[in-house]
C-alpha cells in the first residue's frame, strides 16, 4: 500500500484528463446545441431538414460507434484526430444532439403571451431574444443540460478503450502495475461519482441564480 | 479512402453473428432493466427511511458512474468474490443494472402521477397492499410510461457495443476483430454505424407513434 | 404566431447557422492544417526538424512497457530510441494501441513508426514496410497448473470441444488460434496483459497466448503458482519483429536499417535488448526479405 501515493497520483492525472473532456465536451455539445436547436425551429427547410439529419444521426448510435469512427476512419479522409481530438469531437457533438432537442423544447414551451406582450411593447428582435425569450428558456433547459452534462461525464470512459490517458485508462495502468483490481476500479467509481455530484450542484446553482426574479416554480 | 465491396461481402456473415449477440444483450438487459427498476422505484417509496435512503443513493451512485466501469466491476472484480458470471451475463446485469436505475425515474413518475385518491379510495375499500399495487395503482401508472420506457429501451440497444470491453461478441466486437485482422477500419465500423441507424432512425419514427398513441388522460 | 417573432427566428436562425458552418470550416482547417500527409519524400527530414518521432506502442512487456510514472520502456522502444537518437531525432512520443490498429494507424500517419515487437510476416509486409529484423521469440502459453486439459498446440484447441484460448487483439496468436481452426467464439480478445491474467485465473480462458519473454514476464508479476507456461508450441515458426513504416516512408526506412546495423555491429544494440531477455544474436540469423516471403 506504501506505493500507493504514486498511483493515486496517475488516477488523479487521469482524471484532470476526464475533466478536461468533460469541459471541452461540454462546451462543443453547448454550442451544437443550439445551432442545431435553434436550426430545427427555422422557417427554411434546408436549415431544418440539416438541423434534423445532424440530430438524428447523432442519437442514432452510440458515443463508443461515433468514437470508433472518428478515430479509426475519419484519417482515412485526410482528417487525422488525436485521441484527445476524437474524444471532443464526439463527446460534443453526441451530447450536443440530445441538447438540441432540449433547447427546442425549451423555447417552444414559453408561453404565448411571452411573444405577443414583446410585440406590445415593440421590442426588436435582438431585445426580445436577449431580455425575455432566452433567460426564461435558458431556465427551463438547464436541469435537463444538467443531465446532459453528467451524461457526457460518463461517456468520456468511453476514451480509454482508444488509448487515451482518462481516468478509467489510468486505473487500467495501475490495475496492471499492481495486479489489484478492485482498489483502481472503486477509486474511480467515486471519483466519478465525485464529479457528477460537483455537476449537479453547479448546475442548480445556476438554476437559482438565473430563475431570480423570474415567474417560474423554484427547483 | 477505397470502400471495398468484396470485403463487405466476406465480413457481412460475421457481422451478422455479431448482430444475434446484440439483439439477445437488448432483450435481456431491458428485461432485467425494467424489472430492476419497478423493484427500485417500489423500495424507494417505502416508509423505513434506511431502505428508501440506502436505495436512493445506491441509484444516485449507479446512475452517476460510467456504465463501462461497472461493466468491469461485474466482469473482473466479482469473481474475487467467488462469482464468475459469463461475459454475456454479467453484460446483461451490467446493463439490466445501470438502466433500471433510470427507468426507476420513469416508474417514479408514473406511480407519483396516479391521484392519491387512488390510494385513499383503495384503502377505504380495505385492499392489501399487494392488491393496491397490482389492481389499481400499476394498471395505471405503466400505460403513460411506455413511451419512456421504451426511450431506453432503444437507448441500451444502442449501448451493447460497450459489451465488447468484456469481451461480449457482440456487433462492435466483431467488427474489431475483423477491422484487426485484415487491417482494414473503414468498412467494418462504417457498417456498424449504418446498422445502428437503420435499426435507431425507424425505432425513433415507431417511438412517436407509440408516444402518441399511449398519451394519458393526464396529457 | 407573430409574423414579428417569425422574422427574429429567421434572423437568429440565420447567425446560428452562419456560426455553425463558420466554426465547422474553422475545426476542420484546424484540425486539417495539422494532419498534411505530404511529407513521403522526407519523413526523416520531417522528423529530424520536429525533434520527435510518434511511435506505437503495445504495453507488453519486455516487448513494450509503461511504467507507473508514464515513461515508457521495453525493448521495441528502446531500441528505436537508441536508433532515432543516432539518426538526429531525440525524443519519442508514444501512443499505446491494438496491434490490430497499428498498421491502420501507420497508412493514416497517426504514428511514424511502429516499434511494438510487431513480427514481420508476409501479409503485413503487403501493407507497410519494416525494418530489418531486430527482436524474436518464439510463442508458448500460459495455462493453469499441470495443464489440465492438456493443451499444447493451437491444434490441441481447436479439437477441444469448450477450451478458450485468450490472445491479444490483431496479435500473431490470435492469427494462429484462427487458422488452426478455433471457433471464433472461442478466441477471446485480452485487452491487456493484466486483464489476460485474471481470466486465466477466473478460468475465463484456458490458455493465454503470448511470446515466451512476455509469458514469462507475466508470470514472474503475477507470481501465481497456479499457473504455469508451456513453450515451445509445436507448429509454430520463431517470429522476428521489427520496425514498421508507413510505405512512402522508404528513406525513413532505409536509414533506420543502416543505423540498427551500426549499433549491431558495435555492439550496442545487444547491451540494449539483453537486459530484456532478448537474443541479439538471434535476429541476424535471419532477415526481413526471408520473412517477407520476398522484397518489402
Amino acid at each position: 500500500m506504501s506505493d500507493w501515493s504514486g498511483y493515486l497520483s496517475l488516477i488523479l492525472d487521469g482524471a484532470v484528463v476526464t475533466i478536461e473532456l468533460t469541459v471541452m465536451g461540454c462546451a462543443l455539445a453547448l454550442v451544437a446545441a443550439f445551432v442545431a436547436g435553434l436550426g430545427r425551429l427555422s422557417r427554411q427547410w434546408p436549415l431544418r431538414a440539416l438541423a434534423t439529419a445532424y440530430i438524428e444521426f447523432f442519437r442514432g448510435t452510440s458515443i463508443f460507434v461515433q468514437l470508433f469512427w472518428a478515430y479509426f476512419v475519419l484519417p482515412l479522409f485526410g482528417l487525422p484526430l488525436s485521441p484527445l481530438q476524437a474524444g471532443v469531437l464526439a463527446l460534443g457533438l453526441n451530447v450536443g444532439a440530445y441538447g438540441a432537442e432540449v433547447v427546442r423544447g425549451a423555447i417552444l414551451a414559453l408561453p404565448k403571451e411571452q411573444y405577443e406582450a414583446c410585440t406590445a411593447l415593440n421590442l426588436s428582435h435582438f431585445q426580445r431574444m436577449r431580455y425575455v425569450i432566452l433567460p426564461q428558456a435558458l431556465v427551463l433547459m438547464l436541469p435537463t443540460f444538467g443531465n446532459n452534462a453528467i451524461e457526457l461525464l460518463k461517456g468520456t470512459a468511453v476514451v480509454s478503450l482508444i488509448s487515451l490517458s482518462d481516468m478509467t485508462f489510468q486505473a487500467q495502468v495501475v490495475r496492471a502495475q499492481t495486479g489489484s483490481t478492485a482498489m483502481p476500479f472503486l477509486t474511480i467509481l467515486v471519483l466519478y461519482f465525485a464529479i457528477a455530484l460537483v455537476l449537479s450542484f453547479s448546475i442548480r446553482g445556476l438554476e437559482r441564480k438565473l430563475s431570480a426574479g423570474l415567474d417560474v416554480t423554484k427547483a | 479512402m477505397d470502400w471495398n465491396w468484396g470485403f463487405v461481402q466476406q465480413i457481412l456473415p460475421t457481422l451478422a453473428q455479431g448482430v444475434v449477440v446484440t439483439i439477445q444483450a437488448t432483450l435481456l438487459g431491458s428485461a432485467v432493466a425494467m424489472v430492476l427498476g419497478l423493484i427500485m422505484a417500489i423500495l424507494r417509496r417505502s416508509q423505513n427511511r434506511a431502505v428508501s435512503g440506502t436505495v436512493g443513493w445506491l441509484l444516485e451512485f449507479v446512475r452517476g458512474t460510467p456504465l463501462l466501469v461497472q461493466l468491469y466491476f461485474l466482469f473482473y472484480i466479482l469473481p474475487d468474490l467467488g462469482v464468475v458470471l459469463s461475459p454475456l451475463v454479467a453484460g446483461v446485469i451490467g446493463l439490466g443494472l445501470h438502466y433500471g436505475t433510470y427507468t426507476s425515474e420513469v416508474y417514479r413518475a408514473g406511480i407519483d402521477n396516479v391521484s392519491r385518491g387512488q390510494w385513499e379510495a383503495a384503502k377505504a375499500v380495505n385492499l392489501t397492499i399487494r392488491q393496491t399495487w397490482l389492481n389499481v395503482i400499476l394498471p395505471q401508472a405503466v400505460p403513460p410510461m411506455i413511451p419512456a420506457l421504451a426511450n431506453y429501451f432503444l437507448a441500451m440497444f444502442k449501448e451493447t457495443p460497450l459489451l465488447s470491453a468484456i469481451t461480449v461478441l457482440e456487433l462492435m466486437n466483431q467488427a474489431r476483430s475483423v477491422a484487426n485482422f485484415n487491417y482494414r477500419y473503414l468498412e467494418p465500423m462504417t457498417l456498424v454505424g449504418v446498422f445502428f441507424l437503420a435499426i435507431s432512425v425507424p425505432a425513433v419514427i415507431g417511438l412517436r407513434y407509440v408516444e402518441k398513441r399511449f398519451r394519458g388522460p393526464a396529457q | 404566431m407573430t409574423s414579428c417573432m417569425k422574422g427574429r427566428r429567421n434572423i437568429l436562425r440565420t447567425i446560428g447557422a452562419a456560426t455553425g458552418v463558420a466554426l465547422g470550416l474553422a475545426v476542420v482547417a484546424g484540425v486539417g492544417v495539422q494532419s498534411s500527409p505530404a511529407w513521403a519524400d522526407e519523413a526523416l527530414a520531417r522528423l529530424k526538424e520536429q525533434g520527435f518521432a510518434r511511435i506505437a506502442i503495445a504495453n507488453e512487456p519486455p516487448w513494450t512497457e509503461v511504467k507507473a510514472d508514464g515513461k515508457v520502456s521495453g525493448a521495441a522502444p528502446e531500441v528505436a530510441r537508441a536508433v532515432l537518437a543516432k539518426l538526429g531525432v531525440p525524443e519519442v512520443v508514444a501512443s499505446i494501441s491494438e496491434y490490430g490498429a497499428m498498421i491502420p494507424g501507420l497508412q493514416a500517419r497517426r504514428f511514424d513508426l511502429v516499434t511494438a515487437g510487431l513480427f514481420i510476416k508476409p501479409e503485413r509486409c503487403a501493407a507497410v514496410i519494416f525494418s530489418e529484423p531486430d527482436l524474436c521469440d518464439a510463442e508458448s502459453f500460459a495455462v493453469k497448473k499441470g495443464n489440465p486439459l492438456g493443451l499444447k498446440t493451437y491444434g490441441d484447441i481447436a479439437k477441444h470441444a469448450s477450451a478458450k484460448v485468450g490472445a491479444p487483439g490483431g496479435g500473431t496468436e490470435e492469427r494462429l488460434a484462427l487458422e488452426a481452426g478455433v471457433p471464433r467464439d472461442r478466441v477471446v480478445v485480452v485487452p491487456d496483459a493484466q486483464s489476460g491474467v485474471k481470466m486465466l485465473q477466473d478460468g475465463r480462458i484456458d490458455v493465454y497466448a503470448l511470446p515466451i519473454l512476455s509469458i514469462s514476464d507475466l508470470l514472474k508479476k503475477a507470481n501465481d503458482s497456479n499457473l504455469e507456461m508451456i513453450a515451445p508450441i509445436a507448429g509454430t515458426p520463431v517470429y522476428c519483429a521489427g520496425a514498421a513504416f508507413n510505405s512512402k516512408d522508404a528513406d525513413l526506412r532505409d536509414a533506420y536499417d543502416k543505423a540498427l546495423a551500426e549499433l549491431k555491429v558495435s555492439g550496442e544494440f545487444a547491451k540494449i535488448v539483453e537486459p530484456y531477455g532478448f537474443s541479439g544474436e538471434a535476429p541476424n540469423l535471419t532477415s526481413r526479405e526471408k520473412l517477407c516471403g520476398g522484397p518489402n
